[in-house]
C-alpha cells in the first residue's frame, strides 16, 4: 500500500514587509483552494513557542517553508527544532525571478498583490505535487 | 490518538458518553464537562451558555451550549439529575475548556437520580474507539487545518 | 523623543484572530500612530536576529495575541523583551458578540471592523505610555 503523506506548510510571519504577506496569503490559498485535502498548516509563532504538536508533526511528515526574505525564518525554525523541509520557497527571489514588484502595502494586497499571492500559491502547489511524488 | 497533527486524548479515570462528554463518578454525584475531541472539533470557545444550579438535566437531552467564532454546539446530559454546583470560572473565561478540558474546564456537578446510568456510559478504552471513528470522519471534512 | 512602542503581533495562521492582531497592528505602525510605533518579526527575534534583539532592548513592548495560546507575548518575554500592554483579539471579539467571522487569508466585513476597533484600543494605549514616560 502507498502511503503519501499530508506536507506541513510554514509560511514566516513576516510583519516587516509585504513580501511576509504575500508568504502567508500565498500559504492560505494553498490550504484553503489549491491543497486543502494534503496540506497541514504548521503555525510559525506557536512552533516557536514549543506547541507539542507543530513540532510532532514536523518531524515526522514533511515539509515545505514558505520565506518571504532572505533572513529565512520559517526554514531556520523547521531546520532547528525538527527537521530539515523538504522545499523551500523564498518569495523575494520567485518575483524577481517573474519580474513582479513586491505589492506596496504590507498590510493588505490590491488587486495585483492578490494575483502574485495566487502565482506564488500555484508554485508551492506543484513543489507540494513533487514532494508527495505525483 | 494522533491524526495528522493533532493530538486528542482521553482521560483514563472517567465515563464517557457517545455525546463526547466525560464523568467522573462521585458516589450518588458526578462532574461532567466535554472530552479534548469535543472541544477540539468545536475550536475556540468565546461564548458558554452554562447549566444554573439546580436545574434538572435528563439522560440525552441539551443541559449547555456553547459557541465558538463559527458554531453553536449543543452539550448533551450523559445522566439524569439535579445541577448542585457550576463551574463559575467557565462563563467569563471559557476557553478554559479548550485549555484543560478534563480539569479545570468541568462544567457543573450533579446529584444523580439513578445511578444505574453510570452502567450504560463507555470506559476510556470504549471511547477511544468510538473517537478514532469520529476524527476520521471529521479529518475527511476538514480542509485547510 | 524615546524610542517607538514596539507593537508585536502574534500573526497566528491557523485562525483569523491572528490575521486580525496583525491587520490591526499595521493600522496602528502606518497610519494612527506612525513614527511613534514600530513593528518586527515575531519569528526573527525568536531566532535570535541581533537587530531585532537590539531593537526590543529598551522598548517597551505591545504584545497582540490573537488567542490565549499567547505566541506573542510568549515569545517577547523568552527574548528578553519586557511586555508594557498585552492585548488578546478573542477578548475583544467576546464583547463583539455580533461580529463573529472566520477568514484567515482575507478579512470580511466583520474581521476589518474587529481590526479597527482594536487597532484604536491600542493606539490609546500607546498615547498612554507615552505620556507615562513624559511625566
Amino acid at each position: 500500500m502507498n502511503i503519501k503523506p499530508k506536507v506541513g506548510v510554514v509560511s514566516c510571519s513576516g510583519e516587516c514587509c509585504s513580501l511576509g504577506t504575500l508568504s502567508r496569503v500565498a500559504t492560505r490559498l494553498v490550504l484553503e483552494e489549491y491543497r486543502p485535502d494534503v496540506t497541514v498548516t504548521i503555525c510559525l509563532p506557536l512552533f516557536l513557542a514549543g506547541e507539542l504538536e507543530e513540532h510532532g508533526f514536523a518531524k515526522e511528515h514533511p515539509t515545505i517553508a514558505v520565506d518571504g526574505c532572505g533572513k529565512l525564518c520559517a526554514r531556520k525554525a523547521i531546520a532547528r527544532y525538527s527537521n530539515e523541509p523538504a522545499d523551500s520557497v523564498v518569495v523575494g527571489d520567485l518575483l524577481e525571478q517573474w519580474g513582479i514588484e513586491a505589492p506596496a502595502s504590507r498590510r493588505e494586497l490590491d488587486d495585483d498583490g492578490v494575483e502574485a499571492a495566487r502565482r506564488l500559491a500555484q508554485e508551492i502547489s506543484g513543489r507540494i505535487d513533487r514532494i508527495r511524488g505525483e | 490518538m494522533i491524526a495528522d497533527k493533532f493530538i486528542f486524548r482521553v482521560k483514563k479515570s472517567l465515563l464517557y458518553s457517545p455525546d463526547d462528554v466525560w464523568v467522573e463518578a462521585l458516589g450518588a454525584k458526578a462532574k461532567i464537562g466535554v472530552t479534548d475531541f469535543f472541544q477540539r472539533r468545536g475550536g475556540d470557545i468565546i461564548f458558554l451558555e452554562p447549566p444554573r444550579q439546580g436545574d434538572s438535566l435528563t439522560r440525552g437531552s441539551r443541559f449547555a451550549s456553547f459557541e465558538t467564532i463559527k458554531v453553536v454546539f449543543d452539550v448533551i446530559s450523559p445522566v439524569s439529575g439535579v445541577v448542585t454546583e457550576v463551574n463559575a470560572e467557565l462563563e467569563p473565561n471559557p476557553e478554559t475548556m479548550n485549555a484543560d478540558p478534563y480539569g479545570k474546564g468541568w462544567i457543573a456537578e450533579v446529584t444523580i437520580t439513578d445511578v444505574g446510568e453510570l452502567d450504560g456510559l463507555l470506559t476510556p478504552e470504549a471511547y477511544l474507539d468510538l473517537m478514532k471513528g469520529k476524527v476520521a470522519d471529521e479529518m475527511k471534512k476538514i480542509k485547510g487545518m | 523623543m524615546g524610542k517607538p512602542v514596539l507593537v508585536i503581533p502574534c500573526s497566528g495562521i491557523g485562525k483569523a484572530f491572528g490575521s486580525i492582531g496583525r491587520d490591526a497592528t499595521f493600522r496602528v505602525v502606518d497610519e494612527l500612530r506612525k513614527g511613534k510605533t514600530d513593528t518586527l518579526c515575531l519569528s526573527l527575534l525568536v531566532m535570535g536576529d541581533e537587530e531585532a534583539r537590539a531593537k526590543i532592548a529598551g522598548s517597551k513592548c505591545v504584545a497582540v495575541d490573537g488567542c490565549p495560546l499567547e505566541c506573542a507575548g510568549k515569545n517577547i518575554v523568552r527574548s528578553g523583551g519586557s511586555i508594557a500592554a498585552h492585548f488578546w483579539v478573542m477578548e475583544l471579539l467576546k464583547e463583539n458578540r455580533g461580529l463573529k467571522t472566520g477568514e484567515v487569508a482575507f478579512l470580511d466585513e466583520n474581521g476589518v471592523k474587529l481590526s479597527k476597533l482594536l487597532a484604536e484600543r491600542i493606539a490609546r494605549k500607546v498615547d498612554e505610555l507615552e505620556e507615562e514616560d513624559q511625566g
